[in-house]
């Protein structure tokens, strides 16, 4: 399989991502580019399970899954191979 | 190397328009090479007067040209009511026609169209580039902010044009390519560069085209003497304009500068990961501010107070790395 | 205009044995193929293209003999026969080959390659959206450009389609038709003539675009309209399709992809600028053909398709333009067309066919020919009387505007 994406960090400022599949480009503020990286290095280069990606939200980033903000990102990152379908 | 050819404003005009209507007049953009023909003699006089700092090509360059273009009248018994200018390339009629007067406006939107159109082996930002030495400036506005009124005060202060409206991004290298063009100043930007500087060398005034009223700036002779120079991107600016307004800077988060280049840029889209990491590694080496401006000796001198402290921060950065 | 010994006295001889001159044998994973080298067949080729053009397609090391100025006029034609891209990677593909090429040139190869990568992108993603539309159980055929690209065809490279070409069987079309409409692709708005004559005359229907999308989707049910002289096969088609590795589509057989390209290019185009269809035809040959085997198989399925004819002057112009290797003692003979259609082929496909450099106006044989190969165009389609009508009615919608909004 070629890389699916390409994720650059711009320092504190955020990150941003390519998806090699669909060629969008997503901007990631600073916290959604916290929650990318972590959860891609949770996965360890495989993508991870809707409730692993929770569980790491709550217990490591101290955040609330459920805020539509979170939901939205979440559901971004399925999209883009990070968060297992 | 053999030695510099002829500027185009030292040459006779009877041969430019010879060149003209024979189709063997070549122009040298720095990232594109363009023939033109046409048997229009007072457009061949306005090139001479806007592209007057150009040097002609060599012959051994003019042997493959990139865009082979004609800036013709045409045929039909309308020609004879209302004469008109046509712009072609390969054949090809991008544009309804102009009015014959207009043909200098025609040919330059005609030429920005075949490189926006074809030249896909670059990112082609939608901005304008100047250059202190090897560092460029990356200006990126929308039309209307004053993009090009300021690109042109600097290069009457001192600074190297290399594009008023693409900034050409090479992938491979990461360096900017020249793409000089004569800058066209709409309205009332006209009287205000005119009043700027007494060596602004202005074409004539084209009434009522799609813009406007519009006048092109002549390059200047440092400028069209470095086309083949590329520069590195060392700083990016999102200037607007704005009447009576003090000068104000701010820095730009570099995911935001990302999405105001890449998302305006004229074929991002259709570079897909090329394009990416290329605006990435800009984004990544260049600070970025967004500037206020009124008065534009001020706005020239707080853009190189910027690049200097842009150098500072760079320099730094290497010593630490090398440390 | 281009000079060639007169058509009909040329007898040609697939057996080129004739002109192999010797060391032309060059290694190849064909066995005993037979490589023509330029030199014995210069005469014959279509000028400008036969300069530089048709050789470099023909073998990219001719770019290694070219200078700065064979460029310019090079580009041009290439892109005017939209072969640039598939040109540029063939060039990109040899390192130092690539290195030697002027950089101004490589420039615009650089160009076409980021456009067609660009293009094969938008196929792919009009395939995601319609895999998603089309039913799971309704079996889906790519044809041409989109075909090429899921197989990886080294052809694909390059190439930029314009459009998605999917076959169903004629009992699904409903069935595609709705779904697709369903799911929100929309037909263009024809005249009520439009929309008949392409449901009863034709092999697809009118095309299919969803909003903002930069591709239409062509929905065939067979690769021919059904009133056309040379016919697919379709049990044939329909019985041996390949699949995909991962993927819901399928691919026609190897061989019958050839048939296609080669029916779509001599019966089912106006042959006017029509380069590209013969260089998919030269990539198909040599990749898809391994032994001798498959060429006999090659002419047998095309007189099962009655495409015999048809296949008989792709083969004839990719081994004159193209230098396409083919087995020694190939015989072709029962594939030949009558002399005197033979020689009205190649009069009107050597003077339109290849690309024109866009100032210089077309002769007067150029503009006849284009003519002619727009009148061969609808017969082959349409019986006479069909032609006719047909015709009438578009002459008719022609000289009176007016008639188009009653026609609706």
């Amino acid at each position: 399989m070629p890389l699916t994406r390409r994720y650059r960090c711009l320092d504190d400022d955020g990150g941003i991502l390519f998806n090699e599949t669909t060629w969008k480009t997503h901007i990631l503020t600073a916290s959604a580019a916290i929650v990318y990286e972590t959860l891609v290095e949770q996965g360890g280069g495989d993508a991870i399970t809707m409730d692993e990606a929770t569980q790491v939200l709550r217990d490591a980033l101290d955040l609330d899954p459920d805020t539509p903000d979170i939901a939205q990102l979440l559901a971004m990152l399925t999209t883009l191979g990070v968060i297992r379908r | 190397m053999s030695a510099p050819s002829l500027r185009v404003r030292e040459c006779d005009l009877g041969e430019i328009k010879q060149r003209c209507r024979a189709g063997q007049l070549h122009i040298d953009y720095g990232a594109a090479l363009v023939r033109v023909r046409s048997p229009l003699d007072p457009f061949a006089r306005t090139l001479q007067r806007t592209y007057g700092a150009f040097r002609l090509p060599h012959s051994a360059q003019t042997e493959c040209a990139d865009y082979h273009v004609e800036v013709i009248r045409p045929r039909g018994p309308r020609a004879f009511i209302r004469p008109q200018s046509q712009f072609r390339i390969d054949g090809i009629q991008p544009f309804d026609p102009f009015p014959l007067t207009n043909a200098l406006p025609l040919f330059e939107w005609g030429v920005n169209w075949c490189f926006g159109q074809r030249a896909n082996q670059y990112i082609l930002l939608h901005a304008g580039v100047l250059a202190k030495g090897e560092r460029a400036i990356i200006m990126a506005a929308p039309p209307g902010s004053g993009k090009s009124t300021l690109a042109a005060a600097m290069m009457l202060r001192g600074f190297r044009l290399l594009s008023d409206e693409f900034g050409v991004l090479r992938p491979e290298t990461g360096d900017l390519v020249a793409m000089l063009k004569p800058v066209a100043l709409k309205n009332q930007s006209v009287e205000v560069i005119r009043a700027f500087s007494e060596e602004a060398v202005i074409g004539p005034l084209f009434t009522g085209t799609r813009k406007g009223d519009v006048a092109h700036l002549a390059p200047d002779d440092a400028s069209a003497d470095a086309i083949h120079h590329p520069a590195r991107p060392a700083l990016v600016i999102f200037p607007s304009f704005e009447a009576g307004a003090a000068l104000a800077s701010h820095r730009l988060p570099g995911k935001d500068a990302f999405a105001h280049l890449a998302f305006n840029s004229f074929n991002y889209h259709l570079l897909g990961a090329t394009g990416f990491e290329a605006v990435a590694d800009v984004v990544a080496a260049c600070p970025a501010y967004q500037m206020r401006y009124s008065d534009l000796d001020a706005a020239i001198r707080h853009i190189e107070m910027l690049l200097d402290d842009a150098e500072a921060v760079a320099g730094a950065q290497t010593t630490e790395d090398d440390g | 205009m281009t000079l060639r010994r007169s058509p009909v006295l040329r007898q040609l001889k697939m057996t080129a044995k004739a002109n192999i001159p010797p060391n032309a044998q060059r290694s190849s994973p064909m066995p005993a193929p037979v490589h023509i080298t330029h030199r014995s067949l210069n005469t014959r080729l279509p000028m400008p293209a036969g300069h530089h053009l048709l050789p470099l397609l023909s073998d990219p090391a001719h770019a290694r003999q070219m200078q700065l100025a064979d460029w310019d006029s090079t580009l041009r034609l290439a892109r005017q026969a939209r072969v640039l891209g598939m040109l540029a990677h063939r060039l990109q593909a040899h390192e130092s080959r690539w290195r030697a090429i002027p950089e101004r040139v490589r420039g615009h190869l650089q160009a076409a390659i980021n456009y067609g990568a660009y293009r094969a992108h938008l196929v792919r993603m009009e395939l995601r959206d319609l895999e998603r539309a089309l039913p799971a159980d309704l079996p889906v055929i790519l044809l041409k450009g989109a075909a090429y690209l899921l197989q990886e065809l080294p052809l694909a490279q390059g190439r930029a389609p314009n459009d998605v070409d999917l076959l169903v069987r004629r009992a699904d079309l409903d069935r595609a038709e709705a779904a697709l409409k369903t799911a929100g692709w929309q037909m263009a708005t024809q005249s009520a003539y439009d929309e008949r004559y392409y449901r009863e005359w034709s092999h697809e229907l009118p095309p299919l675009r969803y909003p903002n999308h930069p591709l239409e989707v062509d929905l065939h049910h067979t690769i021919a309209p059904v009133t056309s002289r040379t016919r697919a096969d379709d049990a044939l088609l329909f019985a041996d399709p390949r699949p995909l590795p991962g993927s819901r589509y399928r691919v026609l057989a190897p061989l019958d992809q050839i048939i296609h390209a080669v029916i779509h290019l001599f019966q089912d185009s106006e042959l006017d600028g029509e380069l590209r269809g013969l260089v998919d035809i030269d990539a198909l040959l040599r990749t898809h053909l391994r032994t001798d085997g498959d060429w006999q198989a090659l002419i047998e399925r095309a007189h099962h398709h009655q495409a015999s004819h048809l296949l008989w002057y792709a083969l004839r112009y990719c081994c004159d333009w193209l230098q396409t290797p083919m087995p020694e003692d190939l015989t072709l003979d029962d594939l030949a067309p009558p002399t005197i259609a033979r020689a009205a082929l190649d009069w009107i496909f050597t003077r339109i066919g290849p690309p024109r450099l866009p100032e210089t106006r077309p002769t007067l044989a150029q503009r006849l020919a284009t003519q002619a190969g727009l009148v061969r165009y609808h017969r082959r389609r349409m019986p006479p009387a069909l032609l006719a009508r047909h015709l009438l009615h578009k002459g008719w919608v022609a000289v009176t505007p007016s008639n188009r909004q009653s026609a609706q």
